[in-house]
């Protein structure tokens, strides 16, 4: 089942003559685990902006379901859940409980509910110990837990992860990528956008290489 | 230039992170409304019994967060600050033989700087975010929040930048050495540019409704903390008043 679709998406940042995406065709389906790769500057965090609707494109469609993204915001943003290259950049709270929460608090549940729900993610993300802590005191790969919790507590139904293993040491990486595939496993649909070479030995669905602002489907590594 | 500028950094740093960001348990609004009372009512006062109330006072707040040890370090450091500055100001009370209201100065300005410290300290900083939400200041809440967490940001950004630049000074050729650091500014400028962006981006991201985001709903919940500052206001100003 299609659950994201991006057709023919160009993009260019406003003052640039350069597009940073050209004509980008991209299914993403009900339980899978996808994986962008491509060298640095080559538009993957622009394309995982676009498809979580927080850019708009120049040409082209993001469709959410069938129907346009953009006439399904904000209240389609509970449906998907992204993470940012730099996790320290998503954080503005004054605790890392407060961070976790920020987006149940949104969808006006009570408080009981809220604290129910980020202990429980955060036993399962190993961060319950830094609840009460400043979020930009932690270490890289806390910070990109945190971030990780920030966005599964609502349970959404697509994960958009920007780098989410660049600060990862190998252990905490195979966690992790064994989180994801059980996310998957139970119908979400996860990109992950990446430098990270490793991440190839697990298993995933679907491999794409973004270069020079085109997307290739990379047929050898996809199931 | 740069242990210079790398010690200024650190000692904003400090003050930054003498505060915990979590305080003691307590309903903020209502700690900060009764320490405030307190401590504007020691800031006028003549009464001796209302200094030494708000002495006491401060020291239980700060003995509940650190000991008796820091109380003794900020009460030493707050009557060195007022005794420099009140002798430079109330050289006059001195001159004409008025000691006793000048000891009276130094002693409420004291206990009132250090009750203020001591509140504060309790309240920590997202104490004192939540009590300026409680008394329906949202924007100063919203503000001290922001503050300690950009500030922190800036400062090991700051640091980070700095290092980079010592790193590729490989001799030392004086006044060309600073004149690489004011572009510091313009660097700091541009990150805190894209990182604002970034995270605006990131906090639309989370926004699922159409209204702006909202501050947590705190509960009233009166601690033995809330009771104790409570009656300490009041003491005071019935002290005050009688």
């Amino acid at each position: 089942m299609e659950v994201l679709t991006l057709r023919d998406v160009w993009f260019k940042y406003p003052g640039s003559g350069e597009y940073v995406l050209k004509g980008i065709n991209l299914r993403l389906c009900r339980s899978e685990l996808s994986v962008i790769r491509g060298p640095n500057g080559s538009g993957k965090s622009t394309l995982l902006l676009i498809a979580a609707g927080l850019l708009t494109p120049e040409k082209g469609d993001v469709l959410l379901y069938g129907k346009p993204l953009a006439s399904q915001l904000p209240q389609a943003r509970s449906k998907i859940g992204m993470t940012f290259q730099d996790p320290e950049d998503q954080f503005f709270n004054a605790t890392v409980y407060d961070e976790v929460a920020f987006a149940l608090r949104q969808l006006r549940v009570s408080e009981d509910v809220v604290r129910a729900k980020v202990v429980e993610i955060a036993e399962v993300l190993n961060i319950k110990h830094l609840l009460s802590r400043p979020p930009y005191k932690l270490s890289g790969g806390e910070k990109v837990r945190v971030a990780l919790a920030s966005i599964l507590v609502y349970n959404p139904e697509i994960l958009l992860l920007d780098e989410p293993t660049a600060y990862l040491t190998t252990d905490a990486k195979s966690e992790l990528m064994k989180l994801l595939k059980d996310l998957r496993d139970s119908g979400r649909t996860v990109v992950i956008v990446t430098n990270d070479s490793e991440i190839m030995k697990y298993h995933i669905d679907r491999s794409y290489t973004l270069n020079n602002g085109m997307l290739y489907e990379d047929k050898s590594r996809s199931n | 230039m740069s242990s210079i500028t790398k010690k200024f950094l650190d000692s904003v740093n400090d003050v930054l992170n003498s505060i915990d960001f979590k305080g003691l348990e307590c309903t903020p609004s209502l700690f900060l409304i009764a320490s405030l009372t307190t401590v504007s009512i020691t800031s006028f006062t003549s009464n001796v019994l209302v200094v030494v109330t708000s002495y006491i006072s401060s020291l239980i707040l700060i003995i509940l967060n650190e000991g008796v040890r820091r109380y003794v370090k900020v009460l030493a450091t707050t009557l060195t600050y007022v005794v420099f500055f009140s002798l430079v100001a109330l050289t006059p009370l001195l001159i004409n033989n008025r000691l006793g209201d000048y000891v009276l100065y130094v002693l409420r300005a004291s206990a009132a700087a250090t009750l203020l410290l001591a509140s504060i300290k309790t309240l920590g900083w997202s104490g004192l975010s939540n009590a300026f939400y409680g008394v329906g200041l949202p924007a100063l809440g919203r503000f001290v929040v922001m503050y300690v967490r950009m500030l922190s940001t800036l400062i090991k950004d700051s640091s980070k930048l700095i290092f980079c630049r010592d790193m590729r000074m490989l001799r030392n050729v004086g006044l060309r050495d600073m004149l690489t650091y004011p572009s510091l500014v313009g660097n700091l400028l541009v990150r805190g540019y894209y990182r604002g962006w970034r995270t605006s981006l990131a906090i639309t991201a989370r926004t699922m409704s159409t209204n702006s985001y909202s501050n947590p709903p705190k509960e009233f919940k009166l601690t033995k903390l809330d009771l104790f500052m409570t009656s300490v206001a009041i003491t005071e100003v019935v002290l005050q008043l009688t």
